[in-house]
């Protein structure tokens, strides 16, 4: 591109050309106010309820919209955000909260109490985490206006972690009576306490989102750091806008119509790498980790010895060339809880993912497996969706008969539902990802869960992971939660529980006028200043 | 005429019918459940058949089917099982873009192609009827999207004179409006114009052997009128035909043009709402499809009456 715009004969030609087609030689640039931020976000915005969905996009909405009780930072820690602070009981078996002074409804009135323990209460029942803590919690109550208490039934913080934990159904705070909307429903009210009011009235679902900074919203004092601190709004409006075609959003950036593409298409990168007006920054937290799932319910993979078989044969660097290309944004990594994450172990995984055929052929051989063809599932319009003919090729070469069904991602959600065998509407292996932030807890994190017909698709059912994700919630310290963390991952590379395809990181783009997009687990736009 | 124009609308009610049974029953044998996706991973089975039961998708295929169609006469046409917005809302605000896109790909198709197809025919087999001939075949060999890509390229990137994407609306001023839709609207007719030149040339080229062309000449009436007055007004019913034909291909064909110049209009929320499987907006979408391939069809056949009087009679 620079070289054309450097050459003028070209350039002449090219207008005599635009001139004999259009007619039109008009210069006039898309204006946007000084303040108003324009993104491409990483999917577009359809529903509002940030806590019947796992969908990351409804999320990134939620942060902006509501606020949450407790954020962790960018080290890790829990810190307050609505609250004043908490106190402990003498016994650790119950924590009484306190709500900070200034915090009110977008429209109208103070949030309370009754708002906080109404939210929870439709928080726990929907996530993961929130499951886990339910299984400990005696009462939630209102103690007054501004504090409520939880008691357990152990002395743990694991309240404090749940509370905290970002993604992907954090526990965002409404009014009491949108959260005492049933689970089945899903809310269509956008009054929260966050720092951006959403306006509604320009809400054009899988089009447009557009957000209000709330002039009423009271900031922490302390600098904004990970998802905690003080949430400080340097623009007027933030508009989210939806672009099917990634090739579209990069031109618009190199164009200057929007400031900020939230994930670029990795292909693409090249057209933005020569770019003196945009700034690519990296991120690892933000990224993500691809993933397989074995169908524990049904042959061939009701057999550890075949689930076994087909992690020798995987080979990860080859599936995470295929998914991301270039070796600069992804990393081959055999822990379940991520290599980024807190518990970072990948013990157990040392034979795996290394496309050990023969080591593949000769487990398989010990297995019970018969030949019966495998199904799996090829989403194509899925970020896993180059990986998985490679993930075919390679159980291929180690004996498997394998059946690659190509879909639409939203027909593999279907059918990742049923628990019928492969050769009758069922499935052997699906893959999908997971966001950095989701994986690096075994609570928090589903694809973890061993509880059967409870656990996630593929319905593994291994009590003692079950037992050990129970110890892991009463852990007394961060040595003891590191070493069940460990003996969890050993678990789960010997029963297969959680295939790890490789880790890969999320690049953003921006106009060089944009600054301040922080490097948190989720994309959020405090603290991002427009000049 | 009128008799014509009733029995026409009247015709059309079987068809509308068939396709509401056919549409309804192909979503339902489609794989995908609205409220899975809804769902999302967290949700227990018990919770996936609470939102189900909520969306009324619980219940006998019949009963939902008479619903929608007892709902749909009384003009209510449902919500949006993603989005929990009223459909006739979404629909709405997709509508503008996508009639402004169709109506100026049509404006540059026509003023492009009837005269290039005259003036090939008039010149035929000279230097320009085949440069037209060659130009028309790149015209529909060459897929819109790359097109729309090269377009962007010299017009957007290059010359910065348009923007790369995007849709303002007619109240945000009329050069706001147009100039988001240029690079579209040309895209997209390439194809058409193609088309219609190739149709135009052939139908003139066969008038212009009729005797009437020759009696025209002969009376020594001017070129330009044996052109206009006679050549052309009796090659306009197979023009007609085509651009009939091509406005109902338009349809289909905006979205591609919809999603590469993002123009948020029904182009995108057909597929949309194709991929997340939100069954009553597509099914609104494809019957007000229907209608209008029906109306526009009755209209060029109203058409053919005002060019051609043999047919009046």
């Amino acid at each position: 591109m620079t070289t054309l715009k450097c050459r003028p004969t070209r350039r002449a030609g090219l207008s005599l050309l635009a001139l004999a087609v259009s007619g039109l030689a008009l210069v006039a640039q898309p204006t946007l106010a000084e303040t108003t931020l324009t993104a491409v976000m990483e999917a577009p915005l359809r529903s509002l309820d940030p806590v019947i969905t796992t969908s990351y996009i409804v999320r990134n909405y939620g942060y902006m919209v509501y606020d949450t009780l407790l954020a962790v930072d960018a080290e890790g820690n829990v810190q307050p955000q609505m609250l004043e602070g908490w106190s402990v009981s003498d016994d650790g078996k119950s924590y009484t909260f306190t709500l900070r002074d200034g915090l009110t409804w977008h429209e109208g009135g103070a949030v309370t109490a009754a708002d906080a323990v109404a939210s929870i209460k439709r928080w726990i029942q929907l996530d993961k985490m929130g499951q886990v803590l339910s299984q400990f919690v005696t009462g939630i109550r209102v103690v007054d206006e501004a504090s409520f208490a939880i008691d357990l039934t152990v002395a743990s913080d694991l309240v404090l972690r749940a509370l905290a934990k970002p993604s992907s159904l954090p526990a965002f705070i409404m009014p009491a009576a949108v959260a005492e909307t049933p689970v089945s429903e899903a809310i269509t009210s956008s009054n929260g306490s966050g720092p951006f009011r959403f306006a509604a009235d320009e809400y054009n679902p899988g089009v447009r989102a557009v957000f209000l900074r709330n002039d009423t919203y009271v900031p922490r004092d302390e600098p904004a750091s990970g998802l905690a601190g003080g949430k400080l709004v340097h623009v007027d409006r933030v508009e989210w806008v939806a672009m099917p075609d990634a090739m579209t959003a990069v031109n618009a950036l190199r164009n200057g119509e929007i400031d900020l593409i939230e994930q670029v298409a990795l292909d693409l990168l090249p057209l933005l790498e020569g770019e003196s007006d945009v700034t690519l920054s990296t991120s690892v937290i933000r990224g993500g980790q691809s993933e397989g799932r074995f169908n524990f319910t049904q042959p061939p993979f009701n057999d550890p010895l075949a689930r076994q078989a087909a992690l020798m044969a995987l080979d990860q660097t080859a599936m995470m060339q295929a998914q991301v290309g270039n070796p600069d944004y992804f990393q081959t990594c055999g822990a379940v809880f991520g290599c980024a994450s807190q518990f970072p172990s990948d013990a157990g995984s040392e034979p795996y993912f290394k496309g050990d055929i023969e080591g593949a052929k000769a487990l398989l051989a010990q297995s019970g497996y018969k030949g019966e063809p495998l199904v799996l599932l090829h989403p194509t319009d899925f970020l896993t969706g180059p990986l998985v003919p490679v993930m075919a090729q390679s159980l291929r070469q180690a004996g498997f008969t394998v059946d690659m069904q190509s879909m639409d991602w939203q027909t593999v959600q279907t059918r990742r539902t049923s628990k019928a065998p492969a050769a009758e509407g069922g499935w052997s292996i699906l893959t999908t990802y997971s966001g950095l932030a989701d994986i690096g807890n075994p609570l928090s994190f589903m694809a973890i869960a061993a509880n059967g017909e409870k656990a996630w698709f593929g319905w593994p059912d291994f009590p003692a992971i079950e037992a050990l994700r129970l110890e892991f919630a009463q852990a007394a310290n961060a040595e003891e939660a590191q070493r069940i963390a460990t003996e969890i991952q050993k678990l789960a590379m010997q029963e297969g529980l959680l295939i790890p395809l490789g880790e890969f990181k999320v690049i953003t783009a921006a106009r060089s006028n944009v600054t301040g997009f922080l490097d948190s687990a989720v994309p959020v736009f405090w603290n991002v200043e427009k000049q | 005429m009128i008799g014509m124009i009733a029995r026409r609308l009247i015709a059309t009610l079987p068809v509308l019918v068939v396709v509401a049974v056919v549409i309804f029953a192909v979503l339902r044998l489609t794989p995908g459940d609205p409220a899975t996706l809804v769902a999302g991973d967290a949700a227990t089975p018990e919770q996936v058949e609470a939102i189900r039961r909520n969306m009324g998708l619980d219940q006998p295929v019949i009963v939902q089917f008479g619903r929608w169609v007892g709902d749909m006469l009384r003009g209510d046409f449902g919500i949006s099982l993603i989005s929990g917005k009223p459909v006739s809302e979404l629909i709405l605000s997709r509508m503008g873009a996508t009639v402004s896109l169709t109506i100026l790909t049509l404006l540059f198709t026509l003023l492009v192609s009837l005269p290039v197809g005259v003036l090939s025919a008039w010149y035929q087999g000279k230097a320009l009827d085949r440069a037209v001939m060659a130009g028309s075949v790149v015209g529909f060999s060459v897929p819109v999207f790359i097109v729309a890509y090269l377009l962007i390229l010299v017009f957007a990137i290059e010359l910065r004179w348009l923007p790369v994407q995007g849709y303002k609306p007619l109240a945000a001023g009329l050069w706001e409006h147009l100039r988001h839709l240029i690079l579209p609207a040309i895209s997209l007719s390439t194809v058409y114009i193609a088309l219609i030149t190739r149709i135009v040339r052939t139908s003139v080229i066969d008038t212009l052997g009729e005797d009437y062309i020759r009696t025209a000449r002969a009376k020594g009436l001017p070129e330009w009128s044996v052109l206009s007055r006679h050549a052309l007004q009796n090659a306009a019913v197979p023009i007609l035909t085509i651009i009939g034909i091509s406005i109902t291909m338009l349809i289909g064909g905006v979205v591609v043009t919809e999603s590469v110049f993002n123009i948020p209009g029904l182009g995108r929320l057909v597929l949309d709402s194709v991929l997340s499987r939100d069954f009553t907006v597509i099914q609104t979408l494809i019957v007000l499809f229907s209608l209008v391939y029906i109306l526009i069809n009755l209209l060029i056949d109203i058409s053919y009456t005002l060019v051609d009087p043999r047919i009046r009679s």
